[in-house]
């Protein structure tokens, strides 16, 4: 081919005219669905036996097609018509560039709102939607050089805004608005509704209601995610009234805005770049909050909220902060915080102890290698290395008391973490490929990918003298990255990685903000608008977050029922009162039921079981039944112990247990409860009866 | 690229690939398999930094360390492969096993001779690069592709091949081919006497090329079409490379055009399973291009003529793809008169001008010589065109079609986008090239992609109607001569060495994505490593139900839905799963033993005469037909879809309308035969109440003859109903 210039023109042409054409077509079906809405012509289905009648499916595909077809070559005649004395320009793509840029945005998102209105069942916001970009893209082509106008000021402003901190204000008050939920009744309704408070039962709630009514944690009572967490939330929830699950979600709810703000905060100072911290702060909530994962509503699933390692983010604050001004006083507060994040959660925190220590080994090796520091001068790192763990070990005394030294309580502490360890609930990494989930399964590829490639290349620039220092950040970040990603590793459930993501965002930020500083500074400009507004778009129109109920909800769906649902059956006082009249304030209360921790914190009583809660809560009157922690042999064993150890005057269970109430097969297959019961029944006898709850008294004498 | 990138893409390759083999020696915890990971990147990393830096400022060794690079990762790419394979077919993995182990093997072998490698790829890319071997490797590679396309469509056991479709779907496809095929053969003509789906021609065209080769039956069928196969794609490979000239561009077209045509999962378990689906439909195409493109180079008038032909030939062959084939044929006539450099050419003599009209009107004259030649004087009849609309007419009213938006519904992605890229790609070609031929920017010979443009949107009707999720595989060819036609303009602003690796690497990749499909592993030819590939679990498809795919459509069905016994007054049905055949020679001793129907054959011979039509109404009515020599009664023949005989169910039907029991009754009524021949098993006196909603029309016909015929002679499975 020769003569570029007309080439390229012609082009040029040929992509525009596409463009209009598929514009063109979305108006076309738009206007004959309306006028001519598709219907089942009963002359043509009678014609066809019953069973081929669901075979019949009339569209207008095929005029669409032909229409198609047609309008994308007419357009293109008028074009070329049109442009004939321009074909040999030099300029004509620039002209037409810009236009063809914002018809090819409109485009995208005229056929985005027809994916989502076919997939998600028409929605109305994408309906809505839908209208306002086509007017637009209409009011576009006939205002064309006002639009421009109209863009190019609206663009400068921008550049020139003379009030950066007002964005970042602006920008702060959108976070809240976006993560804060304005109906926490509809909130827990949708969790009780979603899955009976059983993630939050399991993650909190129990261990919380054990530690506050007296119980020795680990020792008493199990506490599966730490003593630090459970003692810090539950405290503040105690300061916010009371110990209640409405208190509860609040503390979590208050600790991912003040998260995502200090991410935000954070991204700001590290990346200095308004639109890249806002292009990270929604991917990561988009992310975190927003996945499949914790469908259908995030805060079914606190242990997958930010709330896990709620102080990474002022640690890696802390370690670049180091890194820029090499202050001790930082380094002193990373090693601090970690020791804090230790006590807080075992797991998140291991993570950032050991990305602590892979700093402590990288100023080592800098000192040593670089510097050409002595080797002895190097000593006070190792007071660094131990820090975190006295840290840690002197707040779980402070919380836990002197049980925290024993040997009893690590090995319970570690208890599940061995149950875990050897398989129990763990999917294996190639789960997603072997159930079709491809984008899933390389994803969970990618992340560590993009993780150890970063930690190499940039340690090693840094060694070999060819990155900055401050890159050695990646480095940590990367470090803690693939520290959290053993969340995915042992249970790669499809988009579980995206509960610990949020350093995998910050990681593709600084490769964004890498990559683009070799740009043009208006193209960087451009390239940043445009992530800035699809990372937006993508948030706002997830279809999770449409259901999200803050100030935006976008689906509206009616929550009024499940809040009359949530108001009728979340309260036990019979049973609470049941309780009450039998044992005394400071008994331990052996309670075998669902919704056991919120019967529990309606009598005041503390929990007799190691094991609580025992059951996964289901409604009352379902037949429907759990039993998801007495799950081992040793588990079992050792709650009957505790039964024949103290022979408990009053157990209390669910009347549909004891009574045999419930369909064979869960008897058949949730050996625990049969254990259980058969125990019950051959020591206990009914003595009274609640509205669900039975009080057993034991035979003969105590 | 600089060492650091360098030594961390290696280190995590390398650690990837270790990976791999710990795994593969034992089963460990993920956390374990993580942090060895982990601990190979580091040390991989450490341990480059180390030893490389020196050595890397030598020019030679950073060029072998790239290629090095290039060989790991591809090695890579295929124990990645491999391992994919394993979960995806953890049912049957000992063929994904094997892969694995030999890609390990030389992963080591690599790592270990790599010295030698290099050596010997250097001086391989050598020899293929050398403009002096050019001539003799495009001679080789021509003539071993050529071989290749013949031995790998070329099915040696097509015995076995029947055994297999007669167990797997009853010829339930076949027979919409084999009952027309065979009443033209009887004196039955297509569209009159008997219907014919998918044209008039078809059924002459396999009726006299069946017996051509020796006999109409469905294994001479069978060979016909695995011809028919090996000549469409070999012409194709004449075409292609007589057009885009570049040996190994070619062939990676072929090998994506095999593929995607004859191995896609629509098609599964086998592509002659469906001959509709068969390049068949689209038989004269290739030649038709082949024409237009001699008539370009060469402006020979006989390849405008013989176009014309092939067009006409296409119409005859098959009504839909006929048609835009025409239609194409069309667009470069118009493309002659539009494009001043086409006009100059072959429009400037006298008389040219009406030698087009006449090309131009010589197509339908063509067809309706063609159709006359066939039925004679229906074709000037209502009737005869009524009767060839009618399944356009069903299918434009929405019968058997498919939405669009239907692919989003079920999350297919792919097929969606795949659906809007092919038409996309179509428009801009046609867009690009016809202005630029229009303005003389470029040569007028790219109007032949312009008019293989045309053909392609015209093909995709298929998709348009039926946007299931292969569709677009089906008439995908075009697409694909399209696609590589752009990847030589492309590569061609690249340099020599440049296209040269492009090439090589995209050759090798088509070679590999062939080869690693299961569908290909699994087809009959003489590369199939198992001895008995239909019944070899180490190469059979799975099916939907990891079964395989003997008698899968008919297991479905629980004991309400039998009858206590079938037509031999049995209760044992014989529905065998691939499980319970050890080798193709059982298979092919079943298929044998129960499609002979010659006691039922004897029994219509017994009771009718030569050129009597016979009314059967059985599964296997054709083949009934077949083995008694004579004609089909029935105008909708077959008027049911087969089930095995040994079952105890009814039929079921293979109309799809009212109107078609009515044409049928009206037959009966008009044409008062005196013997009916009916499977036995529709004289049972009480029915499952599901017949009546799975086999209404059945019934209401079973009913009509019960009341005017009555048993009068019984064979093997039929009963012969006389008129009373």
């Amino acid at each position: 081919m020769n003569s570029p210039i007309i080439i390229r023109n012609i082009i040029t042409l040929a992509v525009l005219s596409l463009l209009e054409s598929i514009h063109f077509l979305v108006l076309t079906v738009l206007v004959v669905n309306y006028w001519r809405p598709l219907k089942y012509d009963p002359a043509v289905w009678n014609k066809y036996f019953p069973f081929l009648q669901s075979a019949i499916r009339p569209n207008h595909d095929f005029f669409f097609y032909h229409w198609w077809l047609v309008s994308a070559i007419a357009i293109q005649a008028v074009l070329v018509w049109y442009f004939r004395r321009s074909l040999q320009d030099h300029q004509l793509l620039r002209r037409l560039r810009a236009f063809m840029l914002n018809e090819a945005i409109f485009l995208f998102l005229l056929l985005f709102c027809v994916f989502k209105i076919i997939l998600w069942g028409s929605p109305s916001w994408a309906w809505c939607l839908f209208y306002v970009v086509l007017v637009l893209s209409w009011v576009m082509r006939i205002f064309w050089p006002e639009f421009c106008k109209c863009g190019t000021f609206i663009y400068s402003f921008l550049q020139r805004f003379p009030y950066p901190k007002l964005l970042d204000g602006m920008l702060i008050v959108f976070l809240v608005l976006l993560i804060y939920p304005t109906d926490i009744k509809a909130c827990l309704a949708r969790m009780f509704t979603g899955d009976y408070f059983y993630q939050m039962d399991g993650f909190i709630m129990s261990a919380a209601w054990a530690f506050w009514s007296g119980c020795v944690m680990n020792i008493d009572v199990i506490c599966m995610y730490g003593i630090g967490i459970t003692a810090s939330l539950s405290g503040l929830a105690k300061l916010m009234g009371a110990l209640n699950y409405q208190n509860m979600l609040l503390v979590f709810i208050y600790i991912a805005v003040a998260y995502f703000i200090s991410c935000y905060l954070f991204l700001r100072w590290w990346l200095n770049s308004f639109l890249l911290a806002s292009i990270g702060i929604f991917l990561a909530i988009k992310f975190q909050m927003f996945h499949w994962g914790v469908a259908p509503f995030y805060w079914n699933f606190p242990n997958a909220t930010v709330a896990r390692y709620v102080f990474d983010i002022y640690f890696l604050a802390l370690i670049l902060a180091h890194i820029r001004s090499r202050s001790v006083w930082a380094l002193r507060g990373a090693c601090l915080c970690s020791g804090i994040s230790l006590a807080y959660m075992m797991d998140t925190g291991t993570y950032q102890v050991m990305a602590f220590y892979a700093y402590l080994l990288i100023l080592f090796f800098e000192r040593v290698y670089i510097e050409k520091s002595a080797l002895k001068g190097q000593i006070p790192l190792l007071g660094y290395v131990v820090g975190p763990v006295i840290i840690a070990l002197s707040i779980l005394r402070i919380i836990g008391g002197s049980t925290v030294f024993s040997r009893v309580y690590w090995h319970n502490a570690f208890e599940h973490v061995q149950i875990f360890l050897n398989g129990m609930g763990s999917l294996p990494i190639y789960q997603n490929i072997s159930e079709g989930d491809f984008f899933a399964f390389f994803m969970g590829l990618f992340i560590p990918l993009v993780y150890l490639f970063s930690a190499l290349y940039l340690a090693s620039g840094y060694f070999l003298k060819q990155t900055r220092r401050e890159n050695l950040f990646v480095v940590v970040l990367s470090v803690y990255g693939l520290g959290l990603y053993h969340y995915f590793v042992n249970r790669s459930a499809p988009f579980s990685y995206h509960a610990v993501d949020i350093p995998f965002v910050f990681v593709l930020m600084f490769w964004a903000r890498k990559i683009l500083s070799k740009a043009a500074p208006k193209l960087r400009h451009g390239i940043l608008m445009g992530m800035f507004l699809a990372s937006l778009g993508a948030l706002l129109t997830n279809p999770l977050f449409t259901y999200y109920p803050n100030v935006f909800n976008l689906a509206r769906p009616d929550w009024i029922p499940y809040k009359q649902f949530y108001s009728q059956e979340f309260h036990f006082e019979k049973e609470a009162q049941l309780i009450d009249s039998l044992t005394s304030p400071q008994e331990a209360v052996g309670l075998i039921s669902s919704f056991d921790v919120e019967i529990l914190m309606e009598a005041k009583r503390k929990p007799f079981f190691y094991y609580f809660p025992m059951l996964h809560s289901h409604f009352m009157n379902e037949d429907i039944f759990e039993v998801p922690y007495v799950n081992t042999q040793a588990r079992m064993a050792k709650t009957l112990g505790q039964m024949e150890q103290a022979k408990p005057k009053y157990v209390f269970v669910e009347a549909k247990l004891f009574r045999g109430l419930l369909s064979r097969q869960y008897y058949e297959h949730f050996v625990s409860l049969r254990i259980l019961m058969d125990y019950l029944h051959e020591h206990y006898e009914e003595y009274a009866q609640g509205r669900y709850l039975l009080a057993l008294r034991r035979k003969g004498p105590l | 690229m600089n060492l650091i990138i360098f030594s961390s893409i290696l280190s995590l390759i390398e650690a990837i690939q270790a990976l791999l083999f710990v795994r593969l020696w034992g089963d460990i915890s993920p956390f374990v398999t993580f942090l060895i990971f982990v601990a190979f990147v580091i040390l991989g990393q450490c341990a480059a930094l180390w030893l490389l830096p020196r050595r890397w400022e030598q020019e030679s060794f950073r060029k072998s360390s790239r290629l090095y690079l290039y060989v790991e990762g591809v090695l890579l790419a295929l124990l990645l492969s491999a391992s994919y394979k394993l979960v995806i077919y953890d049912f049957q993995p000992q063929l994904a096993h094997r892969g694995l182990i030999a890609v390990m093997v030389l992963a080591v072998l690599n790592k270990i001779f790599w010295k030698q490698v290099n050596g010997f790829l250097i001086l391989f890319y050598a020899f293929l690069a050398d403009p002096a071997n050019k001539t003799a490797l495009s001679l080789l590679a021509d003539a071993g592709f050529v071989v290749f396309i013949a031995f790998f469509i070329y099915v040696p056991d097509a015995h076995a091949v029947m055994a297999r479709m007669f167990l797997s779907d009853d010829f339930h496809h076949w027979d919409l081919f084999m009952a027309p095929a065979w009443g033209y053969l009887k004196g039955c003509l297509p569209y009159v006497d008997i219907i014919s789906q998918y044209g008039v021609g078809i059924p002459l065209e396999m009726g006299v090329g069946s017996r051509l080769l020796g006999g109409f039956n469905y294994e001479n069928l069978f060979m016909l079409l695995v011809w028919v196969c090996i000549i469409y794609y070999v012409a194709a490979y004449v075409f292609l490379r007589s057009w885009l000239k570049s040996v190994p561009l070619v062939i990676i077209a072929m090998l994506i055009g095999l593929k995607t045509q004859m191995f896609h999962t629509g098609i599964a378990p086998f592509v002659f399973t469906y001959p509709s689906c068969l390049v068949l439909r689209n038989f004269w195409d290739v030649l038709f291009f082949l024409c237009i493109w001699g008539h370009l180079l060469t402006g020979r008038r006989l390849l405008l003529w013989a176009a014309a032909l092939l067009s006409v030939l296409a119409e005859f062959n098959l009504v839909d793809t006929g048609v835009y084939l025409i239609g194409a044929f069309y667009v470069y006539l118009i493309l002659i008169c539009l494009m001043p450099d086409l006009r100059e050419r072959f429009l400037m003599r006298r008389w040219a001008w009406v030698e087009m009209a006449g090309c131009a009107i010589c197509v339908p004259l063509g067809v309706l010589g063609l159709f006359y030649a066939v039925v004679g004087q229906h074709t000037f009849t209502k009737l005869f065109w009524d009767n060839m609309a009618e399944y356009i007419v069903y299918f434009l009213a929405g019968h058997g079609t498919v939405p669009y938006s239907e692919s989003f519904h079920y999350h297919f992605f792919w097929a969606a986008a795949m659906g809007l890229a092919v038409p996309l790609v179509y428009l801009a070609s046609i867009m690009i090239l016809g202005l630029l031929c229009y303005w003389r920017k470029i040569h007028a010979s790219h109007v032949l992609v312009i008019v293989l443009c045309f053909y392609g949107l015209g093909l995709y009707h298929y998709y348009v109607a039926r946007t299931a999720v292969t569709s677009y595989y089906v008439s995908g060819l075009p697409f694909i001569f399209v696609v590589c036609f752009w990847l030589q303009k492309c590569l061609e602003r690249t340099s020599d060495q440049v296209r040269k690796k492009m090439l090589l690497s995209l050759s090798l990749f088509a070679w590999f994505c062939l080869w690693t499909n299961h569908q290909v592993l699994a087809y009959p030819n003489i590369f199939n490593i198992s001895r008995n590939p239909m019944v070899d679990p180490l190469v059979t498809l799975p099916g939907p139900e990891r079964t395989g795919y003997i008698n899968i459509m008919f297991m479905k069905y629980g004991k309400d839905y039998k009858l206590p016994i079938n037509s031999l007054g049995e209760k044992d049905e014989w529905l065998f799963t691939q499980k319970d055949f050890t080798s193709d020679d059982e298979l092919k001793a079943l298929y044998d033993h129960e499609f002979n129907f010659s006691e039922d054959a004897q029994l219509i011979d017994s009771l009718t005469g030569p050129n009597e039509k016979v009314p059967v109404l059985s599964s296997f009515e054709t083949k009934m037909e077949m083995q008694a020599d004579r004609k089909p009664f029935f105008y909708f023949s077959p008027f049911l879809s087969s089930v095995p005989m040994r079952m105890r169910i009814f039929p079921a039907e293979a109309v799809h309308s009212a109107a078609y029991l009515k044409k049928t009754l009206r037959q009966l009524r008009e044409e008062k035969p005196s013997y009916i021949f009916m499977e036995r098993i529709l004289l049972s006196q009480t029915v499952p109440p599901a017949y009546q909603d799975d086999v209404p029309r059945l019934l209401v016909l079973v009913k009509y003859i019960r009341d005017l015929y009555e048993p009068f002679k019984y064979g093997k499975y039929l009963v012969a109903m006389k008129r009373k």
